[in-house]
């Protein structure tokens, strides 16, 4: 993991927390990516192995890239960058990604 | 592969020219304007193959300097679905750098680009068969008001009579945003929360309380969220909770000490920070 979101943060109180959002604000960057909506796949942490909707992961956006991370333990897993030649995605961090949805054949 | 309706942002053609249609942008025309508080205002746009949206989705929304620099932000949409046709309302973020501009400067005839609609998460079709008979509970902290209102409108369109209960946390009376429209939800003795159109509304201000309002200012607490007394549920089939990051980890700790279990809770986060790119 080379990417470090701050953590704690998100235990913190109301308005000092910097601005940490969720996979739904993240939506629209990976829809590119996977074929159905992003945020309501369900993703399992690598590192502690919870099971949470892609919507509810932490999501850290403005930076060179968008990182998302576990929501139970913060662990980062999965994140996405640009280039001018493509885009980068790392799912190193995560176990499985659950796409629901009828059969895709 | 050049998208020649655009100009800068040379890096992203290439991957929008194989995008699917959902995640294309289009251009968007301001067509209407329409004040909701003090420092907010809906914006409604006209974009051409717009096909609709579920309440509660949003949309990315892309501002482009000459030099090609662009700003890019999510915002709710605050309408149910109308063809060719994307309203969202903004809140004034004083140092944002996206906000001041849809806000206080972009004029009708002028344009932005818009993706989406995006999300199905924090969505709520009436008739959703997972709720069941409810009761929901919509809680908002400031701005996220936009989306809960949005499936509120929806589900008044829709005749649907789930019983609903919105808790809209605020500052003060000048953040108010819908006041009117809340007020009609909530208003008469005839009003009920099960009648399609009317919803239970508690406004809990945080500081400053307008005249003749029962409840002292304070922030949210278990007493706010929990369901009338007369309905048959004690908690609600799903609760959806918008608002600035602290607000959602509070509302939804209040949440789980009552009893909530986590799969009926769905939460979106907003703030200042965007994707600048």
């Amino acid at each position: 993991m080379t990417l470090e979101p701050s953590t704690g943060a998100v235990h913190g109180d109301g308005a000092e927390s910097p601005a940490v959002l969720d996979g739904n604000a993240a939506a629209g960057e990976f829809a590119g990516i996977l074929a159905s909506d992003p945020t309501t796949v369900t993703v399992r942490c690598g590192s502690c192995g919870a099971a949470q909707a892609f919507a509810q992961l932490r999501a850290y956006l403005g930076g060179p890239g968008t990182v998302l991370c576990c929501r139970e333990c913060e662990a980062m897993v999965a994140r996405v960058a640009r280039t001018p030649r493509g885009r980068w995605l790392d799912i190193s961090g995560s176990s499985s990604w659950f796409l629901p949805g009828p059969d895709a054949g | 592969m050049t998208d020649t309706s655009r100009t800068g942002n040379l890096a992203d053609s290439a991957t929008e020219a194989a995008a699917p249609e959902k995640n294309r942008w289009r251009k968007a025309t301001l067509i209407g304007l329409h004040s909701q508080s003090s420092h907010s205002r809906t914006l409604a746009l006209h974009v051409p193959g717009w096909t609709g949206h579920l309440p509660g989705q949003h949309v990315d929304v892309r501002l482009t300097a000459p030099d090609g620099y662009s700003a890019q932000r999510s915002y709710s949409l605050a309408e149910a679905a109308t063809s060719d046709r994307v309203a969202i309302t903004v809140d004034l973020l004083p140092h944002g750098e996206v906000s001041p501009y849809l806000v206080e400067i972009m004029e009708l005839g002028d344009e932005l680009d818009v993706r989406g609609p995006i999300g199905g998460w924090f969505v709520w079709q009436p008739g959703d068969p997972s709720i069941g008979d409810g009761p929901v509970l919509l809680i908002a902290g400031g701005s996220g008001v936009v989306p809960v209102v949005t499936m509120l409108r929806a589900r008044k369109r829709a005749g649907d009579t789930t019983p609903t209960m919105l808790v809209y946390s605020l500052r003060g009376p000048r953040d108010l945003m819908y006041g009117p429209e809340l007020e009609e939800m909530a208003a008469g003795p005839s009003a009920s929360p099960t009648t399609a159109g009317s919803t239970e509304v508690r406004l809990v201000y945080t500081r400053k309380v307008p005249d003749a309002h029962p409840r002292p200012a304070a922030h949210l607490g278990a007493d706010d969220i929990k369901l009338p007394g007369a309905w048959p549920e004690p908690l609600a089939g799903r609760v959806y909770v918008c608002g600035p990051s602290g607000f959602v980890d509070h509302a939804t700790r209040l949440l789980r000490d009552t009893g909530y279990p986590d799969d009926r809770i769905r939460t979106e986060r907003f703030g200042p920070t965007g994707a600048d790119r």
